[in-house]
């Protein structure tokens, strides 16, 4: 019996529709199975009210990648999709009412590291400059030509893009950043307190505290003036635009589709079952889900070895992203920028990891840092006319020693909006027409990411490379994987190259060993 | 002398040596505080992990 489909792909993030995109323009007969009524997984927008927060992906950083996709499918970019870059970066507040935009431009923001210590401003010019060499590195690396997509696996491929002159330049920053922790490297740069804090807290991306995250962190702050940007629609434009492509390639995109099994036949990934009985068989299976639910739930333990299930079983997660999204009746003078990050001295916000972080333990939310998300700045067609949609980022553990999470997550979010509004955004407690408090077990069942972890795998060095789940799986033939338990992680772009990376892959291996 | 006792003195060096190594990184392992400890754990933890996470 011939199989359905060539390829099945389990999840329409933005790694599976870019996988499928790919995968279909080639010729191949493409599925893509999502178990939600909306596309996108983690880079994606909900609607409550005409209230359109995102679920998790908040802005795009290294735009430039998306580019090099959209050459591989021979398509334009802007065609699709409509950037804004992200102007101030951020708005930053502090425990004493103080308050500083943090604007693009190189030189505005030297004004406001010189109106907070001025004799910080070398410091910052010469972290400008050697960032500088390291972002044009990575410019020279993605404004070359990419080869065909088989070829772009290929070590000598790959060696060819990386090598350039602007490579050789930032050399020695690079091996300084990568074998000193991120605290250590800000303050090389930066003697004040609160500069260290500007330019050092974007760690908490990387899901680790600043003494425990790579020194290439540091690189952040930089990539912040060079743009972030944010596509008009929300971030659910994204995976709609490459859903959109992937069709017109010919792809199957079926929403409210939950994939319940792998179907394991001789040991090989020949199809998925879905949850209402439904048997569809393919040549390959990617799954984009997080490494723990693809081999302990849709593969099976019983289809692993012990070892390799204990291993995925112990792979640490990533820190959960738990989130406050409201709907607010007006727009609140205090919102002066697309992010805001709220903020406590320095040493406190990295205490959070080591006194409540490990220990299970929620802090009073005066002690806590949180990253204010107002997407209604930049498009204000998220929200009904003259509303705003606000989502607030926290630090908080998976499990909670004395709590349980679905018990006080409502009542949190209100603290901490109360505290909010007395920090720095006024009459925000009042505003509040609809809110929506997603604790790390509700975003664990929402996403379908283990922990609520939705960076998927630690970005720690023994968790990168090769020691994270390989694209081709080595446990299972025919099985893939892509999305951020693969490589790059972390964030929207690394979830794209893993998709391309995936359909480079199997197109290689196609005429070898999958017909 | 015999040639079994320059043997002997070996080996009760090397355990001497082995027993002064063990006392000396308790008494390390001990008088680290709870962020070093805990780094400490961890990285025993993912060094036994590693060469199972190639095979995934």
């Amino acid at each position: 019996m011939s199989d359905r489909y060539d390829v099945i792909v389990v999840g329409a993030g933005v790694s599976g529709l870019t996988a499928a995109s790919l995968l279909s323009k080639h010729g191949l007969r493409v599925a893509v199975l999502e178990r939600l009524e909306r596309l996108g997984g983690c880079c994606s927008n909900y609607d409550v009210n005409g209230f359109r927060p995102e679920v998790g992906a908040i802005f795009v950083i290294g735009h430039e990648f998306y580019y090099k996709l959209f050459e591989l499918l021979d398509l334009r970019l802007e065609d699709y999709l409509d950037w804004k870059v992200i102007d101030p970066v951020y708005h930053v507040y502090f425990e004493d009412g103080s308050a500083y935009p943090l604007p693009r431009d190189i030189d505005a923001m030297a004004e406001v590291v010189r109106s907070i210590s001025p004799g910080d401003v070398d410091g910052y010019y010469r972290y400008c400059r050697e960032m500088g060499k390291l972002f044009d590195a990575y410019l020279a690396f993605v404004r070359r030509p990419l080869p065909a997509l088989q070829d772009l696996t290929k070590i000598t491929s790959l060696a060819r893009l990386a090598a350039n002159r602007e490579l050789l330049y930032a050399l020695p920053v690079n091996l300084k950043l990568l074998f000193r922790n991120m605290d250590r490297c800000v303050r090389d740069y930066f003697r004040h307190p609160r500069l260290q804090l500007m330019f050092g807290w974007e760690n908490l991306y990387a899901g680790l505290p600043a003494h425990r995250c790579t020194g290439l962190f540091t690189m952040m702050a930089h990539m912040g003036r060079m743009g972030y940007y944010y596509p008009r629609g929300g971030m659910i434009a994204i995976p709609t635009a490459l859903a959109r492509i992937a069709e017109g390639f010919g792809a199957e995109v079926r929403l409210g589709a939950e994939v319940e099994s792998l179907i394991i036949k001789g040991g090989e990934a020949r199809g998925v079952r879905l949850t209402d009985g439904t048997a569809l068989t393919s040549r390959v299976v990617v799954s984009t889900a997080h490494s723990r639910v693809t081999y302990l739930k849709l593969v099976g333990e019983e289809n692993l070895p012990s070892w390799a299930a204990r291993t995925v079983r112990r792979q640490p997660c990533s820190i959960p992203a738990p989130l406050i999204h409201m709907g607010l009746s007006r727009k609140l003078e205090g919102i002066r920028a697309h992010m805001s990050l709220v903020a406590n001295p320095r040493e406190q916000v990295d205490n959070i990891w080591v006194d409540y972080y490990d220990r299970g333990l929620l802090y009073r939310p005066a002690d806590g840092a949180y990253l204010l998300v107002c997407p209604t700045f930049d498009d204000p067609g998220l929200a009904p006319e003259g509303k705003d949609v606000l989502s607030v980022f926290y630090i908080a553990p998976y499990r909670l020693r004395y709590h349980d999470w679905d018990r006080i997550a409502e009542e949190w979010a209100w603290e901490v909006v109360r505290f909010l509004d007395g920090r720095c955004l006024p009459g925000l407690a009042d505003a509040v027409e609809w809110l929506d408090s997603v604790p790390p077990t509700e975003l664990e069942r929402r996403l379908n990411v283990a922990e609520g972890a939705f960076f998927g795998i630690e970005m720690s060095l023994t968790n990168l490379g090769p020691f994270r789940p390989n694209y081709r799986s080595r446990l299972v033939p025919r099985l893939y994987l892509a999305g951020q338990c693969t490589n790059p992680g972390l964030g929207v772009p690394g979830a794209m190259i893993s998709g391309v990376a995936d359909a480079a892959v199997i197109l290689n291996d196609w005429n070898r060993r999958l017909r | 002398m015999e040639p079994g006792s320059v043997t002997r003195g070996r080996a009760a060096l090397l355990a001497i040596t082995l027993a002064a190594g063990l006392v000396v990184g308790f008494v390390l392992a001990f008088r680290l505080d709870e962020e070093a400890r805990r780094r400490l754990r961890k990285t025993i933890f993912e060094l036994r992990e590693l060469p199972f996470r190639v095979f995934l």
